[in-house]
């Protein structure tokens, strides 16, 4: 999608003309003074020579994010604004933690990231552009479906913007990839992958451990009015997948697909995992008072689990957390066998 | 007996241009309020073309992001009262807003397909969101307006009542696109309500020329609008045509809407409530009915927003809950404090 960056980039120069044009139309009514243009355009000005993914202070490193569109960087990001948990939670783990100088009100992990600066609640319309432009970033990650509207913003004042958002393991392997690229960072994003690599291996084999006869049929509930599932299109479902669990809603289509009530009951899973809350804290009683429900295996042999939600409902580096206690709740013998 | 009614001109003249000055004085202060806070010092320095004491960073604040955001708050608040008047007069019903026949929900359905098929259009600065937010609020005006029309009678109550259908129909297309992609809902549902901070240049430039286009089609009718108030009889043996009358007042609103819709989405309560207020200070008389409008439009949306900005930083608020919350109980006080003045006098 280079032709899309280009677009941008011609409509950017094409922005002078029509900010004078502004200027001398409508500032007038503010007696405000143009001194718009001078911008520190300059020295992130940037040099396109094709050079992609070499590091070289002075042409920068072109990248491609996940919305498609071609990024170049230029020198080591060193003020890094996090608009999402899962990738704040990333750059931790990448040990970038000290360059983020801007997080997003629900990145709460680890406790480091706490302290630093708030831009605004995750949500497009809750997020405050000028609290993004004081942090004075020289990157900025964003989800690349939800905050869109974003990279307009920041495109036109030149700050780097890429758009993230794994939606399954590999992707999110690649991701710390990317960002190790970025950051300079490789040999950490390596170590990373091959550590997360080898406890998913370990973890699989467990799981796969249980004998075919003895896999059980998962409900997971993502949310409960409406009621919402995973389906095998999103990161909850892949871990089912690799947790050898067989989702009851395995043939859906969206990744977070409402289903019925009945439906479930219909398929009568064994185990019903949910997030520890959906709003208000998940409780055994709520799901069996559920109309039909007390029918359900599930219900009936008390097999509801509670996997904590900010493992489970971000694809970041604890998803393996999220993926252990899934397999500890559903199939606690298989792990003790293990060690 | 004539010059009571001029000194009443008067003051109404000097309460509007007392307004306009308001309307500069909130813009310039709220230059200053934000997530990022910049004195009032700063924002005179950055005024007067000063380089001292100001940053970089603030520069680009205000200037890329402030300035645009402030400039298309003025030119929102503007055109939804202005079209809000032009509404009320054509249905002589001071319950009619902006959106009565049918923009608004066209808007949400212009902006629902481009977000669900990813339309990446831009023209003329405008991004595919805007356009199609502009498209739809005018096409789906015209289709009610065609439906009023086939029906030989073209009374104002036809046309509402085909407004109000087609409406409905719209807005049911639009949850059902929201529905069917659930993962682009949550896009449509931030822009439904309403916010301006992806203000850019072009979208003020573009806003303000499609802006004082509508306006000023209004403002050429004000006359027109004070005579059809009368009554059709009246307003008739007065020389005035209704079809092109509401032609015109239909096509001038229906712009000046759409040019609010595709700068800041949908933003309620402002083309309702600014001309009541207008109302109530300047009288019905349309001359002075517009451009009191426009003030308060204006200052509403001006307020709103550096509220939105501010009262939760760094996180924003959307405008449209603000206008809503802020300026409903502003109103009621005002029509209590009215009618209570006016029942001791009575």
């Amino acid at each position: 999608m280079k032709s899309q960056f280009t677009l941008g980039f011609l409509s950017r120069e094409g922005s002078l003309s029509l900010r004078a044009f502004a200027t001398t139309l409508l500032l007038p009514l503010c007696l405000v003074g143009c001194d718009g243009t001078n911008l520190d355009h300059e020295d992130r000005i940037v040099n396109e020579d094709g050079s992609r993914n070499q590091y070289d202070s002075e042409t920068g490193m072109t990248i491609v994010d996940k919305m498609e569109r071609e990024i170049t960087i230029v020198g080591v990001p060193k003020r890094i604004v996090s608009l999402s948990p899962s990738t704040t939670e990333l750059l931790f783990a990448l040990g970038l933690g000290d360059s983020i100088v801007g997080v997003t009100e629900h990145c709460n992990y680890p406790e480091e990231a706490k302290a630093i600066t708030k831009v605004g609640s995750g949500t497009l319309e809750g997020i405050s552009r000028e609290a993004i432009l004081n942090a004075k970033p020289d990157l900025i990650l964003c989800k690349w479906d939800n905050h869109r509207p974003l990279v307009e913003t920041f495109e036109r004042v030149s700050i780097p913007i890429v758009g993230l958002g794994p939606e399954n393991v590999d992707q999110l392997f690649e991701e710390a990839l990317l960002l190790g690229k970025v950051a300079r960072c490789e040999a950490q994003a390596t170590s990373l992958i091959e550590s997360m690599r080898a406890r998913l291996e370990k973890l699989q084999k467990a799981a796969h451990s249980i004998a075919p006869s003895q896999r059980k049929k998962v409900f997971y509930e993502v949310w409960d009015t409406p009621l919402m599932t995973a389906g095998p299109q999103s990161f909850i479902g892949e871990l089912l997948v690799l947790g050898n669990m067989d989702n009851i809603f395995h043939d859906t289509v969206n990744r977070y697909p409402r289903v019925s009530s009945e439906s479930v009951v219909e398929r009568n899973p064994d185990v019903i995992l949910a997030p520890t809350t959906h709003g208000e804290k998940v409780r055994f009683e709520t799901l069996a008072n559920r109309a039909g429900w007390d029918n359900v295996a599930a219900i009936k042999n008390h097999q509801v689990f509670l996997i904590d939600g900010d493992h489970v409902s971000r694809c970041g580096p604890r998803l393996l957390d999220a993926l252990e206690s899934m397999i500890q709740q559903v199939y606690p013998e298989a792990l003790t066998q293990k060690e | 007996m004539g010059e009571r009614r001029g000194n009443a001109t008067n003051r109404s003249w000097l309460l509007i241009g007392f307004s306009a000055c308001i309307v500069l004085f909130v813009s310039i202060a709220s230059l200053s309020v934000g997530a990022a806070s910049i004195p009032l010092a700063n924002i005179g320095a950055w005024i007067s073309h000063s380089t001292e004491g100001v940053t970089a960073t603030e520069r680009t604040i205000l200037w890329e992001l402030r300035l645009p955001r402030i400039l298309s708050a003025v030119i929102t608040g503007v055109s939804l009262a202005t079209a809000g008047v032009g509404f009320q007069g054509l249905f002589r019903n001071v319950l009619a807003d902006p959106y009565v026949i049918g923009a608004s929900s066209g808007a949400a359905l212009g902006v629902s397909i481009a977000v669900v098929t990813g339309l990446q259009v831009t023209y003329f600065g405008l991004g595919a969101t805007s356009l199609m937010a502009m498209a739809g609020s005018i096409g789906i005006v015209m289709l009610v307006f065609a439906l009023g029309a086939i029906s030989r009678q073209t009374s104002t109550i036809t046309l509402l009542l085909a407004g109000v259908a087609i409406s409905s129909m719209t807005n049911a297309l639009v949850s059902l696109l929201m529905f069917l992609n659930d993962q682009k809902a949550i896009v449509i549902l931030s822009w439904l309500m309403g916010s301006l901070a992806g203000s850019d240049w072009q979208t003020v430039l573009v806003a303000s020329l499609s802006s004082c286009m509508g306006v000023g089609i209004l403002w050429s009718r004000s006359r027109q609008l004070d005579a059809f108030l009368l009554g059709d009889a009246a307003s008739q043996s007065l020389g005035l045509d209704p079809l092109r009358f509401r032609c015109w007042v239909i096509t001038g609103a229906s712009v000046a809407t759409a040019s609010a819709v595709s700068s800041a989405g949908i933003i309620g309560f402002v083309g309702l409530i600014a001309p009541q207020i207008a109302r109530l200070m300047v009288g019905p008389r349309h001359a002075l009915l517009l451009p009191m409008s426009a003030c308060t439009g204006a200052i509403t949306m001006l307020v709103a927003d550096a509220v939105a900005r501010t009262i939760v930083a760094p996180t924003e608020l959307p405008v449209g809950i603000v206008t809503a919350l802020l300026g409903c109980p502003f109103f009621i006080a005002l029509l209590l404090s009215r009618s209570m003045r006016g029942s001791v006098a009575t």
